[in-house]
């Protein structure tokens, strides 16, 4: 069963959408405040800067909306949380945009425009935009993971995988957090009209022994190492 | 590092001329097809000697800390290589007082005149012993490996890729109960490791229940290619070490190292570690240096 491909309703995005917010992994870049963008003079990489740190506190409070309206139990008040959540994923969406625009090189502003993309249901257009980033960063790790839960969302289950895997060699704790939304996203096929198929079945394996193992193999890690070596 | 002194040290690495006795190289005491170690209790030098030590294998040196199994404070492949070339009690290669004769000859030899000038572009004379042992370091620095199956099994999500032996094997490595991981920790199974950031920390020194001084934790690597084991060789078989491992086990004190096994190993539980440390080979490192000479 596959989810829908294009989601245009908010309320719906939030239902089968796993509860994973922003990595957090393009931090505010120094340039002004939000809301006051630089003169005219500025570089188009000041503009971009700018634009992006606007882009990000919208997608910080898109992120909270969101959570509001997934912890809620009253329909009206998820209702509510989940429009403003999309409002704000939309007004961001469009500052990541141009700041892409203007600033063609910039990973964190793709990233961005990909995790706004995926928030708002547009996959093909996040995937694009997570590509993009990770062209200009191989190493980027929140976009490895954004990817991966961005395959997810249009069942790529095989690159999903490789995403997992990438991360788990660099970074276990966003590793650690695709392995959560993959759970979700079986949980969300099972639950699905018709039930999981033999792959979902096969994927819930694979995820199983991947828990199994990360849990093993915690000393591979240089935290582990040093905590066996207090 | 570039391509050039790369191959320079590696035809250094199996050149006898830099030995004493002009028939001993590098390579005597580690042989690419034992994951550069060699079949021998402890190691014996050029003239005959025998080494207090095991011959270490050289896997992914380039990621140690330290070098040798006692002296944490040599903590480059330049400083060890030092001791090999140089040491006269016992000789190993035996090149003491004699290194600007070993580099004379090197320079009269066009191939490595071609090769020391190609390797060492603005040296005027680039056939010196500190551009050997530079040389020979870089080679060492490519000895990596990281292809065997529990590489593809952890890394590469190939969850067939290890037997339900070996699978059981590593949960028991890894479990607090075995204490294997505690000492034989990070990628390299040898403790504390250098990064690209140059963290490099202290190097994981420990008692491995056989010695009466901490001893370098070696890398698991390749193991089941390194016989015979420990420090001093003492153990031919893997089995046999485990063996040991058990025993301390059988009769924990409360002054042991808490990460010591804390119970004996049974027989099936031998058997399932033994298979994970097979499964350790990478056979693509042995073939990629198997036709080296």
């Amino acid at each position: 069963m596959r989810i829908a491909f294009l989601i245009s309703s908010a309320t719906l995005m939030l239902t089968l959408g796993s509860p994973a917010f922003a990595n957090g992994g393009g931090a505010m870049h120094p340039a002004p405040p939000p809301g006051q963008l630089p003169p005219r003079e500025a570089t188009p990489a000041q503009r971009a800067t700018a634009l992006y740190n606007d882009a990000l506190h919208l997608t910080k409070k898109a992120d909270r909306a969101q959570e509001t309206a997934t912890a809620a139990t009253d329909a009206g008040k998820k209702d509510k949380a989940a429009h403003e959540a999309n409002d704000e994923y939309t007004a961001a969406h469009a500052k990541f945009e141009q700041a892409t625009q203007i600033d063609p090189a910039m990973p964190e502003a793709w990233n961005y425009l990909g995790y706004t993309s995926r928030k708002l249901g547009r996959y093909l257009d996040a995937l694009a935009a997570y590509d993009k980033a990770l062209s200009l960063k191989p190493s980027y790790a929140d976009a490895l993971e954004y990817r991966g839960e961005a395959y997810l969302a249009v069942n790529h289950v095989p690159d999903a995988k490789q995403a997992y895997l990438d991360l788990y060699a660099s970074n276990r704790a966003l590793a650690e957090k695709l392995l959560n939304a993959m759970k979700a996203w079986v949980t969300a096929q099972r639950a699905a009209p018709g039930g999981a198929s033999a792959g979902v079945e096969d994927f819930d394996h694979w995820i199983q022994e991947r828990v199994q193992i990360s849990a093993q193999t915690a000393s591979l890690t240089r935290a582990g190492t040093a905590a066996s070596w207090r | 590092m570039s391509d050039a002194k790369v191959a320079l040290g590696r035809r250094l690495f199996f050149e006898p001329r830099l030995s004493v006795t002009g028939n001993y190289s590098c390579a005597s005491c580690h042989d690419p097809a034992r994951a550069f170690s060699d079949a021998r209790r402890v190691a014996i030098g050029a003239t005959g000697q025998a080494l207090p030590h095991n011959a270490m294998a050289l896997v992914n040196v380039a990621y140690n800390v330290s070098f040798g199994w006692a002296r944490p404070q040599v903590h480059s492949l330049e400083t060890q290589m030092l001791e090999p070339m140089l040491n006269e009690h016992p000789v190993e290669l035996g090149m003491k007082g004699r290194e600007a004769a070993v580099s004379g000859r090197l320079a009269a030899d066009p191939d490595y005149a071609r090769d020391f000038a190609a390797a060492f572009p603005p040296e005027a004379a680039p056939v010196t012993f500190g551009n050997v042992v530079k040389a020979i370091s870089a080679f060492e620095r490519t000895l990596i490996s990281g292809n065997s199956p529990f590489d593809r099994y952890v890394f590469g999500g190939e969850h067939q890729a290890l037997s339900p032996e070996a699978k059981r094997g590593m949960a028991l490595f890894f479990s607090g109960r075995a204490g294997c991981a505690g000492c034989h920790s990070g990628f390299n199974f040898a403790g504390n490791w250098r990064d690209a950031q140059g963290q490099t920390g202290r190097a994981s020194f420990a008692n491995n229940g056989a010695s009466s001084i901490p001893i370098r934790v070696p890398t698991l690597r390749n193991v089941a290619l390194t016989a015979p084991y420990m420090h001093d060789g003492r153990f031919a078989t893997l089995d046999a070490v485990l063996e040991h491992y058990s025993a301390i086990g059988a009769r924990v004190r409360p002054d042991y190292d808490p990460r010591l096994p804390r119970s004996p190993f049974t027989a099936d539980e031998r058997a399932d570690l033994l298979s994970f440390l097979n499964s350790l080979t990478d056979e693509s490192f042995v073939k990629r240096f198997a036709q080296l000479r």
